[in-house]
């Protein structure tokens, strides 16, 4: 179990810089999601802690030894990726067996280990089976089984759900939740799936155009994203966002937008920032059914457990999340409100979140 | 606008059986979604219907009219694909002109009906552009352009979404749904994405090994699964589901009962995850919390059963917590042991079952 520490880490592919000066810290035994839209940097961010890439500058340390002129090989890394590479003419025990195999382990070691490790991920009964003949899902975790056996000091994981159908994707994800708890290995998660980085992660690493956006817990990232981006990548449906200005009202200061009138006492700092600002609030926040405000719903999806309504108030397209216990069909009215605690103020022009 | 009927329709492969005497009807302006895991028979439904494919027998009905004999180009039937073919050396306007130019229309009608689709899914911007250039979900949008820009009685998707990023999947879904209230396509979309069908539906037909398994609006299928394949293939997580016995009316589950009125002997129990109610009930032990955002999903187990549960997101639990659980009976479906929906009621919420330790 190693903690990794990327020290200004720095990738360029020609002109493209893909990772830009990035520094973090992982620590021992916990799992970090690199979470960001295609073509963030975090994939190559993983594949330079695998050193399959070489980083341009910066440096890579794993429990303060450095990494960089270590071959992929001799770093004690393990990978997962989307697709498995099992061994499909072998069993399952073989390919378990395998990674120690070629580390030269043998006779009972193996066979212990290869116990061990089929209990831990329910493979026991299946260890006689051909891996041909395995659901994809069943697939991947004598991949993974395959990968943890030789007790990397690092597992590396690159979308390794992907190919996974929704609906067992979540069995999975709470799978490996489950077995990260029981193991407590170190480990990074490269996805794009804001909810998948959520379920897994003891720490989100969100990443935008090379660069790192924010680092924190589910809940910080959720709860108290630090810019604009992090706020609408973060959470589905996307946080609703209002340009608005702020305005000086009997000596009181308001947020205007559009016809709509918000209390900005709250945010001290909202005079600092420039005129244009933001304001933010999540979907499932707004108040739907009383209030003083007035909006039409133009289109209702259905998720199953809820209703995910678009509205319109005045100029402002919103979108609002509401229980199955009440009907809404396009074209009505209904009633709602902004609760104050649960509203966001960004800096337009910035895009950075103020806070009190 | 023209409605779609299939009857009875098979389709083999060899020894393979990939669509085994389908039935359904699609009206004329309805998106119809077909939902089930890969591997069900759903692209090859939609090769049938553009023409693609011969139905080994059965009937494909266009507006009444007998197609199966007809040769794909004459079927009027557009196609989107989750692999987006683009031609890359055309601007955004040349790739979505194509299908007019090939039916020779004049250029200003070209022009027209070209700037009209771009305008309605907002991609005027990238006529000028090559689709190198685009995003993924831009790429997307033109290939739903070109798709719609002449007007095909029918359109099929196929996965188009599912090479996306979760983000701009779920931009897209927006997208879409706006698109079909507008212009009312008569549509045909597959995909293995529960919240896709949900979302864009109008109703959706739960495909497994080539058969339906259940047709329904969204609310329908969501709120009364008619098998426990249409109850895992829906929901996020999928319904829980539990096998258990039946003595004297009462379900015995795990540590814990529930009564149930006209039930076989051997049963399985489905309950949303977001109908599980925690603090007050039958005990259990949180075996896992894992935060979504806006809400958690605690799992909770008994000796053995597992049950997955929606809680808000300031849901205070933890791994090895003792936690109560209970049920709303009228939530509660019950199936057959072969996954069959039976109209057998739950009539009270869970109880401790006799002699069973009620503090674990």
């Amino acid at each position: 179990m190693a903690t990794i520490i990327l020290d200004r880490m720095r990738k360029e592919f020609g002109a493209t810089v893909a990772v830009d000066d990035v520094s973090l810290e992982i620590p021992s035994g916990r799992l970090a999601c690199l979470l960001g839209p295609s073509g963030c940097g975090k994939t190559t961010t993983l594949r330079m802690i695998a050193g399959l890439e070489t980083p341009t500058a910066g440096e890579i340390r794993f429990d303060g030894r450095r990494m960089n002129d270590i071959p992929p090989q001799r770093r004690g890394v393990g990978m997962v990726f989307q697709n498995y590479a099992l061994f499909t003419h072998l069993s399952v025990y073989e390919n378990l067996a395998f990674g120690l195999r070629v580390r030269g382990v043998t006779g009972r070691e193996v066979d212990q280990a290869v116990h061990r490790f089929a209990e831990l991920l329910e493979l026991e009964a299946l260890l006689g089976t051909g891996v041909a003949r395995l659901d994809l899902s069943t697939m991947q975790r004598v991949a993974l089984g395959r990968t943890l056996i030789t007790q990397p000091h690092v597992l590396l994981l690159d979308e390794p759900l992907n190919n996974i159908r929704p609906g067992l994707r979540e069995t999975m994800r709470a799978e490996l939740r489950r077995l990260q708890l029981e193991l407590r290995q170190t480990a990074v998660y490269v996805t794009h799936d804001q909810e998948e980085a959520l379920s897994l992660g003891d720490q989100i690493i969100i990443m935008r155009q090379a660069q790192v956006e924010q680092v924190g817990t589910p809940e910080e990232v959720y709860g108290r994203p630090r810019n604009r981006f992090v706020a609408t990548f973060v959470g589905s449906p996307t946080m609703n966002l209002l340009p608005c200005r702020l305005a000086q009202d009997d000596g009181r200061l308001r947020l205007v937008a559009d016809g709509l009138l918000f209390g900005a006492e709250r945010w001290a700092r909202a005079r600092e920032a420039g005129p244009d600002l933001l304001l933010g609030i999540r979907p499932e926040r707004l108040t739907l059914g009383s209030g003083g405000l007035q909006a039409q719903v133009t289109l209702v999806q259905s998720t199953g457990a809820e209703q995910v309504l678009e509205l319109m108030i005045g100029a402002h397209r919103l979108k609002a999340v509401a229980g199955r216990d009440r009907r809404f069909s396009p074209g009505q009215t209904v009633r709602l409100d902004f609760p104050s605690p649960d509203l966001y103020l960004f800096d337009a022009r910035t895009g950075e979140a103020l806070y009190e | 606008m023209s409605e779609i009927v299939l009857r009875e329709v098979l389709k083999r492969y060899g020894t393979v059986q990939a669509v085994r005497g389908l039935s359904f009807e699609v009206d004329a302006g309805e998106l119809f979604c077909l939902l089930g895991p890969p591997g069900m028979g759903k692209t090859t439904v939609l090769r049938l219907i553009a023409g693609l494919e011969r139905p080994d027998a059965g009937e494909i009905l266009v507006d009444g009219q007998p197609v199966q004999e007809a040769r794909p180009g004459q079927r009027d039937v557009a196609m989107v694909f989750d692999d987006i073919a683009l031609y890359p050396h055309m601007h955004g306007f040349d790739n979505i002109a194509h299908p007019l130019r090939r039916r020779r229309l004049r250029d200003a009608e070209v022009r027209r009906r070209v700037d009209d689709v771009a305008a309605l899914l907002g991609i005027s911007h990238l006529l000028g552009r090559l689709p190198h250039t685009f995003s993924g979900g831009e790429q997307q949008r033109v290939a739903v352009a070109r798709a719609i820009v002449r007007e095909p009685k029918i359109l099929l998707l196929d996965q188009p979404l599912s090479n996306l990023d979760a983000k701009v999947r779920e931009v897209m879904i927006g997208e879409l749904r706006h698109l079909q209230q507008r212009i009312r396509q008569t549509a045909i979309y597959a995909t293995h994405d529960y919240e896709e069908a949900m979302a864009l539906g109008d109703r959706i037909l739960i495909l497994h090994d080539g058969q339906a398994d259940q047709i329904g609006t969204p609310d329908e299928v969501y709120s009364r699964p008619t098998t426990t394949l249409a109850a895992t293939v829906t929901g996020s997580p999928p319904m829980n589901l539990i096998s258990c016995r039946v003595h004297n009316g009462q379900a015995v589950v795990d540590g814990w009962t529930v009564p149930v009125d006209g039930a076989p002997e051997e049963i399985i129990l489905g309950i949303r995850p977001e109908h599980v109610r925690l603090g007050e009930g039958v005990p259990g032990v949180i075996d896992l919390v894992q935060p979504l955002g806006r809400r958690k999903i605690v799992e909770v187990l008994f000796s053995e059963v597992r049950l997955k549960a929606v809680a808000p997101p300031d849901f205070q639990g933890a791994r090895g917590m003792p936690v109560r659980v209970t049920l709303n009976p009228q939530d509660v479906r019950v199936y057959t042991r072969a996954g069959r929906l039976t109209p057998a009621q739950v009539t009270a919420p869970p109880a401790p079952l006799e002699g069973a330790d009620s503090n674990p």
